[in-house]
């Protein structure tokens, strides 16, 4: 099967280059192996938290102090990409608030708040670390939910001098899904509340606690295929509602990747999900074709590649006991050889690991023994020379390298 | 050695990849709609693990909601064969006999062979009101379910009288697993096959005794029979391809079954039909891509229609031949709809305890479907047709039967003699 380009990942960072290429003509297939690290969406999109353990403020303003190996460092037009992520997102249905020039702040389940590029519109939010914008809040959960952690949320914004009332709910639906206690999580939570019914019962409970509460906060159990039921939800409550992240699956990333994946296809991709691509044949600096795991007698070929499979979790990257290596095509990957040095015996610490990728050039080509590869190019987690847990970066760098690397390839002709 | 110990420590359907992250639970149909069913991630690698510990925790009841869709498989980013875990329970743990509605549905080829020697009477007595409330109380069909109707002559019948003679002309041959769908109630999806595969200069012929593929077999707990189907399909297929012919099919369950659940739910030595079956749609797009065959199109087709990806053709991924060569048809408006479950799940939807779920799973796609207002559907599976037909009202074509009405028999013909 013939592509212009094909895209091996279809997280974030692959589905924001489809859907570029698409928008511009480009016939795309994208290959994933089973559903992306977007499941673990916190509900925001960071570009740049902290750099050298210090908040950042204005992201763009600190690119310039930058390691020189981070992907951002590769790429000119940092401001212009987030520009057009913007609208992307946008565009694609998906409801953001915030800008790129500043950033603002969200609130974890673990009650701290945190800097943040972009969020979504349904979740609390602050403009600054020290103040909130409502001093009473409700803090409500589900009984028998304990994917989010409220004691940990109303003790943080106490610390901020807020004052929380704690409610929990019970609503005899939820009631049920408790028959399984560990199967009382987020998207079966959400799944329930795609019935207007419940969603309406909820809301008149939520109304009878409200007291003098400026505001509510809920976890982020709704809105699962769309924003219909949190709007719903929100009408019918007397105060201004907010979510708060919980453990995954992230109910909020789910309707990200469903609403990018969509228009992917809207645009006329094609997205090929469950397949795991293997015999990617590199010839003189050229990918070839490839081949993947539900076709295994196709072969794939297209002008371009490009390679966001993510980091460690997606098995974009793999460690055994003496390296770490890329699978798919064996590319050079920046690690350490030294196995000791991999990680910092204090788990706060950066840990070295979490920096290592496969290595490109200049204009995000892949490296094979020293070489670029003149048609394969990489974006996303899977790139070497960044911490994104120490720098909240990585929604921004999955976005902007993709947006990138769809540039690039435009360009080509 | 540390690291040998690992790799070579590798458990069956991947059990031990599951890092209970819970994506496949988000793409369940069932646990949508109905808390009790657990979900995948519980009735599947967490049960499992109780399970090996004790047969005790086997939970039948909950593991029969499952309809084996295989959208857990297809979501889980770390390869755990989800599905497979919880069918291989259920053949393994279970110690219920199947009763005479399961037998009933489960044996499509016997029941199928008495229906179509009676189809008038049949047809109509399942079509009367009181006969269904009777199943429905009696058996446990569910009364509301349309049953498809059964043909008065079976395909193979029709074929050896009017299509067998005229395959022995063309040099390039291959074999058509029909499936008791086009055998007992639908011929002409078969007939729209040789039409084409003619047309494009191949001769179609049947197995040698094919059997059902034993998919409702699997499902209503009878994998023995279901395994010696397939042993005797396996050995038709070897038997056709020594004599030079792939085999094709029209129907994308029988196509699953065959390649993947052979052997991962029964076990069989099933590589004859992982390197030479495939669904016809599949092998037409691959012969119309490699430029070996071309395909002419009437000038006065103009049609719209919908393309629903069964859960069986998500699970191959090869959604991808039926939509690229629907698309090769100019006067055909084709619009793709999202990906998901139907609710049918084979027989599934028929027992009378599941309908309520079924058709509460269905009933976004039925909802889309009608707002959309094509001319027909198109679908690779017969059990989503049945389904689709009955709740959103609208048509259901095979791709097949498509391509056959939208083709220029004679054009085709021509070109494909030019070569």
């Amino acid at each position: 099967m013939k592509f212009d380009t094909i895209i091996i990942g279809g997280g974030l960072s692959g589905l924001t280059t489809g859907i570029s290429l698409a928008k511009a003509g480009q016939k795309v297939a994208i290959v994933s192996s089973g559903q992306s690290t977007l499941h673990f969406h916190s509900g925001s999109f960071d570009l740049l938290g902290y750099n050298n353990s210090k908040e950042v403020l204005t992201p763009l303003e600190e690119l310039k102090r930058l390691d020189a190996n981070h992907p951002y460092s590769k790429i000119s037009d940092v401001a212009t990409l987030a520009e057009e992520a913007i609208g992307m997102l946008r565009e694609s249905n998906v409801k953001i608030k915030g800008e790129t020039s500043r950033n603002h702040y969200r609130l974890t389940p673990m009650g701290v708040l945190k800097p943040t590029w972009l969020t979504m519109d349904e979740f609390f939010i602050s403009d600054s670390a020290e103040t909130l914008p409502y001093k009473k809040f409700l803090l409500v959960n589900f009984a028998g939910f304990f994917d989010f952690p409220v004691e940990f949320i109303a003790d943080g914004l106490e610390k901020l001098g807020a004052r929380v009332n704690v409610k929990g709910l019970r609503v005899p639906m939820l009631q049920e899904r408790r028959l399984s206690p560990s199967e009382m999580r987020s998207a079966n939570i959400a799944k329930l509340l795609s019935d207007e019914n419940v969603v309406e019962l909820i809301s008149k409970k939520i109304n009878t606690s409200i007291g003098d509460a400026e505001v509510v906060l809920l976890p982020s159990v709704v809105g699962l295929c769309s924003d219909e039921m949190i709007e719903l939800l929100r009408s019918k409550v007397s105060v201004p509602l907010f979510m708060v992240a919980t453990l995954p699956p992230s109910v909020s990333g789910v309707r990200v990747q469903n609403a990018l994946s969509s228009r992917f296809k809207k645009l006329g991709g094609s997205f090929l999900l469950g397949a795991t691509v293997f015999d990617g044949v590199i010839s003189n600096n050229k990918v070839e074709s490839i081949k993947i795991s539900t076709l295994p007698d196709e072969v794939f070929v297209a002008n371009n590649y490009v390679l966001a499979t993510g980091s460690f979790q997606s098995h974009g990257l793999v460690a055994n006991y003496s390296r770490v290596y890329e699978p798919v095509f064996e590319l050079d990957v920046d690690f350490d050889e030294q196995r000791s040095e991999w990680t910092r015996h204090n788990v706060f610490e950066s840990q070295p690991y979490m920096t290592f990728g496969v290595k490109t050039d200049n204009c995000l080509r892949a490296l094979k023994d020293g070489v670029s590869v003149s048609n394969l190019y990489v974006a996303g987690s899977v790139l070497a020379g960044h911490d994104s847990v120490k720098l909240s970066d990585a929604a921004g760098v999955s976005i902007i390298t993709g947006l990138a690397v769809s540039k690039s390839i435009l360009k080509q002709k | 050695m540390s690291e040998n110990m690992q790799l070579c420590n590798v458990s069956t359907n991947e059990l031990e990849q599951c890092l209970k992250c819970s994506i496949c639970t988000v793409y369940c149909p069932v646990s949508a709609v109905t808390t009790a069913y657990p979900g995948p991630k519980h009735a599947g690698p967490d049960g499992e693990r109780y399970r090996l510990k004790d047969p005790k925790f086997f939970d039948e009841k909950a593991l029969k909601l499952c309809l084996n869709c295989k959208r857990c498989e297809v979501a889980c980013p770390h390869g755990v064969k989800i599905g497979d875990i919880i069918q291989s329970a259920r053949i393994k743990y279970t110690k219920h006999c199947p009763g005479l509605r399961d037998f009933t549905l489960a044996n499509t080829d016997l029941v199928g062979g008495i229906a179509t020697k009676m189809s008038p009477i049949v047809n109509y007595t399942l079509g009367m009101k009181p006969v269904k409330s009777l199943m429905h109380a009696t058996i446990g069909v569910d009364k509301h379910r349309e049953f498809p109707k059964y043909s008065a002559a079976t395909f193979e019948s029709w074929y050896k009288k009017n299509a067998k003679e005229n395959q022995m002309r063309f040099s390039k041959n291959i074999s058509y697993f029909h499936g008791c769908y086009v055998n007992y109630n639908f011929p002409k999806l078969g007939m729209d096959l040789i039409k084409i595969m003619n047309a494009i200069g191949y001769g179609v012929h049947l197995l040698d005794k094919e059997k059902c593929c034993g998919v409702a077999l699997i499902a209503n707990g009878m994998p023995k029979k279901a395994a010696r189907n397939g042993e005797r399909n396996i050995a038709a297929m070897q038997k056709s391809v020594v004599n030079g012919r792939q085999i094709i099919t029209t129907s994308s369950t029988c196509t699953f079954t065959m390649r993947d659940e052979y052997e991962h739910l029964l076990h069989l030595d099933n590589r004859v039909a992982k390197d030479n079956l495939s669904l016809a749609t599949r092998y037409i797009y691959r012969l119309v891509e490699s430029g070996e065959v071309k395909l002419a199109f009437r000038s006065d087709y103009k049609k719209t229609a919908a393309y629903h990806t069964a859960c069986h053709m998500e699970k191959l991924g090869w959604a991808v031949y039926s939509v690229g060569l629907l698309k090769m048809i100019p006067g055909l408006k084709l619009e793709i709809l999202d990906s998901q479950c139907c609710g049918i799940g084979g027989t599934y939807g028929f027992k009378k305890e599941n309908y309520p779920i079924s058709q509460a799973i269905g009933a976004p796609l039925f909802k889309c479907i009608k707002e959309l207002g094509v001319d027909f559907v198109s679908t690779d599976c017969e059990t989503c047709k049945w389904q689709i037909e009955m709740s959103a009202g609208v048509e259901v074509l095979n791709p097949i039967s498509i391509l056959a009405d939208a083709l220029d028999v004679e054009a085709t013909i021509e070109l494909n003699k030019k070569q």
